[in-house]
């Protein structure tokens, strides 16, 4: 190949995926009330939640963390959380870091407490686009909920 | 007939004494034990399939490219294999396929991670050249002027080329720098990681004869995004990376090639790309493109016929690839790719199907 034929190449391959990197990066501002529609509303979220919750207490890896949790009150404050998150009529503003701040919290069971949310959000057929906007919004609080 | 032989090896006595070397050395280099992977560069990504299955929720560990870092086929991406996190040390295993038009690419190795920060990559290839190899000794002879029909043991054994395989261990490190890929959402911030691939040609009579050397590094610097929110709502991974290297088709023609003044050693700098499209939390699809540096290999004049000889051989191409990874679990991943690594050994349109498995642990 003709070394200006390589060059044009490389610019051109280069714009391609500034393209593709720019059409993505303003995704956060697509949230709408579809997210939280698609998750089936209030009720739809309730029951995930409540599935999410039972994968978690059965979760060897991490149940010991709730042995001592108010589940009915986590279980309220999840579904308002992620009301919110997905778009829908909720009000929430519990800070992350304070309420995880003395659970030792690590990598692997922050992991693998999003792996049993996931799989709750999959039994229940939430749409793709809806569970991974959930789950992207969730992932940057590894930040204040992992202390260990 | 008996003359055209004589002047045959006359010459190529003749083309070893200018590089200082003998081509007529059989001993085949007893290569060093530690194997880095090699097919493309790097292991297939450990494309931990369920991205918070890192540890995980993304299934981006279980991917490897060909030279045994965790990244797609032919291109390392700043992921670190496996599905470690902060706290755990994990690893994978690999095995990659390459079926080319006249070439078979045949890759092993596989990594240890250390707490998402470290990974520690071998892999051993072997390029196959199968009957291409009588063919490359035919271009070989014609190119010297040599009678057709000439047999094969007329050649210095480094260049009896029917049926050999060239065989390079690569061993490589990869140390997180900045980012979490995972974690780091809603910010353009990329994962950077920086990487280091030693690679050691064991057919050294092989480069020698060529006019490279049998070792040589890469260094890398790569960096990857992902989307857990990307186009359509999928998770979307885009790598850019940037190898300063002097392999030459990534060292199965070993390294530096040569210059006026003997054998050279100067590195490249060459763009690589990757992009991966996850379709559900068990199958990804995407594309890499490497760009290829350049290098003169057999040295130019002196020695009739080998000026053009040289060109021939030197001619290398960019190379890539599209690529499907299916997770039928989340510690286990199957790549189809077809690739096309264009022309080597002067031999054109190398391309075909590849396939690799890599298991996570
Ligand atoms: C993105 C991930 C997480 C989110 C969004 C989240 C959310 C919450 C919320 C909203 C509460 C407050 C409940 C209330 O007000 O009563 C809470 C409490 C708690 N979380 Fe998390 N959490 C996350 C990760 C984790 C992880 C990984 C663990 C441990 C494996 C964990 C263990 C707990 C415990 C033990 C409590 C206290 C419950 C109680 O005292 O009643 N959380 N979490």
């Amino acid at each position: 190949m003709p070394h200006y034929v390589k060059v044009k190449l490389k610019y051109i391959v280069l714009s391609a995926l500034s393209v593709v990197t720019i059409s993505l990066s303003p995704a956060a501002s697509r949230a709408s009330t579809s997210y939280y529609n698609a998750f089936g509303r209030k009720q739809g979220l309730n029951t995930v939640v409540g599935d999410f919750l039972n994968n978690v207490l059965a979760d060897s890896r991490i149940k010991a963390y709730f042995t001592n949790a108010n589940i009915p009150a986590l279980h309220a404050a999840l579904v308002t959380q992620f009301c919110m998150l997905e778009g829908g009529p909720c009000e929430f503003n519990e800070n992350m870091k304070t309420v995880h701040q003395n659970l030792g919290v690590t990598d692997a069971a922050f992991n693998a407490l999003a792996e049993d949310l996931q799989k709750s959000m999959v039994y229940h057929n939430i749409p793709l686009a809806a569970q991974n906007n959930l789950l992207a919004k969730l992932a940057p609080m590894e930040k204040g909920i992992v202390t260990k | 007939m008996k003359k055209a032989r004589a002047s045959l090896k006359k010459n190529i006595t003749e083309y070893a004494r200018i590089y200082g070397i003998s081509v007529l050395a059989v001993a085949s280099f007893a290569g060093s034990s530690a194997r880095a992977q090699m097919v493309a560069a790097e292991p297939a990504p450990n494309l931990t399939a369920h991205m918070f299955d890192m540890g995980g929720l993304v299934t981006t560990g279980a991917v490897t490219a060909v030279g045994g870092a965790a990244g797609g086929g032919i291109v390392p991406w700043a992921l670190i294999g496996g599905y470690t996190t902060k706290d755990q040390v994990g690893g994978t295993a690999f095995y990659t396929h390459v079926f080319l038009r006249n070439y078979q690419l045949a890759t092993y190795g596989g990594l240890f991670a250390l707490s998402n920060r470290v990974e520690l990559s071998f892999a051993h290839q072997s390029f196959q050249l199968g009957s291409t190899g009588a063919t490359l000794d035919g271009k070989i002879f014609n190119a010297l002027g040599a009678p057709a029909n000439t047999p094969e043991s007329v050649l210095p054994h480094a260049l009896r080329l029917d049926n050999v395989n060239i065989n390079q261990d690569i061993i490589g490190i990869k140390v997180r720098l900045y980012g979490n890929a995972i974690y780091d959402q809603g910010t353009l911030i990329p994962q950077i990681s920086v990487g280091y691939e030693y690679h050691h040609n064991e057919n050294s009579s092989f480069t020698r004869a060529i006019g490279t050397r049998p070792s040589g590094s890469e260094y890398y610097i790569a960096a990857t995004k992902v989307w857990l929110n990307g186009l359509f709502g999928h998770y979307t991974m885009v790598t850019a990376t940037l190898d300063a290297t002097n392999a030459i088709q990534n060292g199965l023609l070993g390294f530096g090639g040569v210059g006026p003044n003997g054998p050279k050693t100067g590195y490249h700098i060459e763009p690589e790309f990757a992009v991966g499209y996850w379709l559900n939390n068990n199958l990804v699809v995407g594309g890499e493109y490497r760009f290829m540096p350049h290098y003169q290999v057999v040295a130019p004049g002196n020695v009739p016929g080998y000026g053009p000889l040289g060109n021939a051989l030197s001619k290398t191409s960019d190379w890539k690839d599209v690529y499907i990874a299916y997770f039928p679990v989340k510690y286990l991943s199957i790549t189809l790719a077809y690739a096309d690594l264009g022309t080597i050994a002067s031999e054109k349109n190398q391309n075909g199907v590849y396939l690799s498995a890599t298991s996570s642990f």
